[in-house]
């Protein structure tokens, strides 16, 4: 069977003041049905920009190179037609729900509008649909959150109506982006309790986008790490934190505090997470990697398989999590 | 028994109808390091704002240094030695920072404000802040615009530093750093206590940064402290439910969230 998502040598440019740059540079995975997908990285890495390429929502006057694939259907070259159905199959869900909904209209206008003006379905239907698919998300009394404004709600609830929301026109792939990252933490679980039942159920292709290397391990089977806008590890996520490939995946494994005990220091990367346009031309990890050799600064590593998987790293067979 | 830096109260904290702390009590001891773990709504921001002078307690008493500051300040005198006794980091350094203030002009104004002293003199303690936060001399001279968030954030650090205050309050100081810079922050204020003396209270929903900064916590919920103790024996074992439920919602290799309800 054929990935839903297949992304296949994506490089993205901007213009950045008066230059063109790479933001994103020949970014390669795909994404089955029913399949979770991580995608970790610190600011500048390019994850945002990755799913802002899937769902066709580029920054102005971005030029792309190779494929994106939705369920077969390049959405980069495409004509205008093909590409909207096959774009019509991606939901969406953000960071902050606030951020995303109209605050003077009520959750019913804001739930209901595509499928009434898209979809011409009409409005007690889609009424009914939206209640229906609130009580498939845990929100028993939708009839009544439909009346309300999104200031009434709390954030983990809106959450769950922006989620509902977005499976409203029955989609195949569902991009998340940090979905859970301004809620608390007990409602964080919750709500990716919610995001993994649902994936399961409806066999959704999910891009999970986050920065917290934990919870993407435990709720996606694969995990693509990027930095400066390349891919630099693609594994199975349980593989992730105990075998970690990549010396970054590996640096942001230790540099972690860890819950379960008492330490004095942590081994901390030096130097700052780098942009893509600013990246040397050899390995763009080499200036704060500890396995660096003068010949990754020469460079730049091809993505190799390994383990299943795949790396960016020439030392990648001697990568230890403890030194 | 020594007497504690920082005593706090039954202290109460009403917003009309709703008590946002609720007959809170903890100490402090000097160089010591307090967690207060909760929530949105558990009202552990309203205590940094209590113990900073921002707010007003309802009722309840806070005593820093055997000294009452309960009550509002008498003099500006008075208010600028409590501020100096006293600092706050916040969470966010893209918000706390002046845009327009160069970074030795914002370092420098602190210890202009706390310290006095000739420019001479000011200048050489500035440069011993710089060196302890990691701040170069570009740096220094730099807007905040050209800093990334953690650079920011060691300037915030470094403008507290210049102070001297006994206490540190440090309102989410990590949470939105990036992992790897996350980690160089939390050593340097590791590192800034080791060299200093300086006693912490660190506000935090992140469990695991917790354990790494502090020696106590406590758990709040709705204004109420619902568990205290080490910060190792509330993470190992705790013993509220609510405390559990925190732990358990921590994500880490194994964990599959559960649905509590529906």
């Amino acid at each position: 069977m054929p990935a839903l998502v297949e992304l296949e040598d994506l490089t993205v440019w901007l213009r950045v003041e008066g230059a063109t740059r790479a933001v994103l540079s020949e970014i390669s995975f795909s994404i089955g049905a029913g399949e979770a997908v991580g995608l970790v990285g610190e600011s500048g890495s390019g994850k945002s920009m990755t799913m802002r390429a899937i769902a066709g929502l580029l920054p102005t006057g971005a030029t792309t190179s190779g494929h994106v694939r939705i369920d077969g259907v390049d959405v980069l070259t495409s004509g205008e037609r093909r590409r909207g159905t096959a774009r019509d199959k991606v939901a969406v869900v953000f960071q902050d729900p606030r951020a995303h909904v109209n605050p003077v209209r009520r959750i019913g206008d804001f739930m209901t509008e595509a499928l009434r003006i898209n979809h011409g379905v009409s409005k007690d239907d889609a009424r009914r649909r939206a209640v229906d698919i609130l009580r498939e998300v845990g929100v028993p009394d939708g009839a009544r959150r439909l009346d309300q404004y999104p200031h009434e709600l709390s954030g983990g609830l809106l959450q769950r109506v922006m989620i509902a929301a977005s499976l409203l026109v029955d989609p195949t792939v569902l991009l998340a982006d940090e979905p859970t990252t301004a809620l608390d933490v007990t409602t964080q679980a919750e709500v990716m309790a919610l995001i993994d039942d649902l994936r399961r159920e409806r066999g959704l292709a999910m891009l999970f986008i986050t920065h917290d290397l934990d919870l993407a391990g435990a709720v996606c089977d694969r995990t693509v790490v990027l930095y400066a806008g390349q891919l630099m590890e693609e594994q199975q996520s349980a593989r992730l934190h105990s075998k970690p490939r990549h010396p970054y995946t590996a640096a942001l494994v230790k540099a972690r505090p860890d819950i379960g005990a008492t330490s004095t220091r942590l081994a901390a990367i030096p130097g700052r997470p780098l942009s893509s346009f600013e990246a040397p031309h050899g390995c763009a990890f080499a200036p704060r990697c500890s396995y660096s050799l003068p010949a990754c600064e020469q460079a730049r590593p091809e993505v190799r398989p390994l383990d299943g998987g795949h790396v960016r790293c020439v030392r990648a067979e001697e990568v230890q999590l403890d030194d | 028994m020594t007497e504690p830096l920082l005593q706090i109260d039954a202290l109460r904290k009403v917003f009309g109808e709703h008590a946002a702390v609720d007959g809170v009590s903890f100490t402090v001891a000097r160089g010591g390091s307090l967690a207060i773990v909760g929530e949105s709504g558990s009202g552990k921001t309203t205590i940094a704002r209590m113990l900073v002078g921002l707010e007003r307690p309802t009722s309840g008493t806070i005593t820093f240094a055997g000294q009452d500051r309960t009550t509002a300040a008498r003099s500006q005198g008075e208010r600028r030695t409590r501020a100096g006794e006293v600092q706050l980091v916040f969470q966010d350094p893209y918000t706390s920072l002046d845009p327009r203030q160069r970074v030795e002009d914002c370092i420098d104004e602190a210890l202009r404000l706390f310290r006095g002293g000739t420019t001479g003199t000011r200048r050489a303690r500035l440069e011993v802040l710089a060196e302890l936060v990691g701040l170069d001399e570009r740096q220094l001279r730099a807007f905040p615009r050209a800093l990334s968030g953690g650079q920011r954030q060691r300037v915030a650090i470094a403008r507290v530093l210049a102070a001297e205050p006994q206490l540190i309050v440090l309102d989410e100081a990590v949470a939105a750093l990036d992992v790897s810079i996350q980690a160089q922050v939390l050593n340097l204020l590791a590192d800034i206590r080791d060299a200093t003396g300086v006693s912490y209270i660190l506000i935090s929903h992140d469990l695991a940064v917790v354990r790494h900064l502090t020696e106590e916590a406590i758990v709040m919920r709705n204004g109420v402290v619902v568990e205290r103790g080490t910060t190792a024996a509330i993470l190992d074992d705790p013993q509220e439910p609510y405390t559990q439920l925190l732990r358990d919602s921590v994500p880490r290799a194994g964990w599959r969230p559960q649905r509590r309800n529906s």
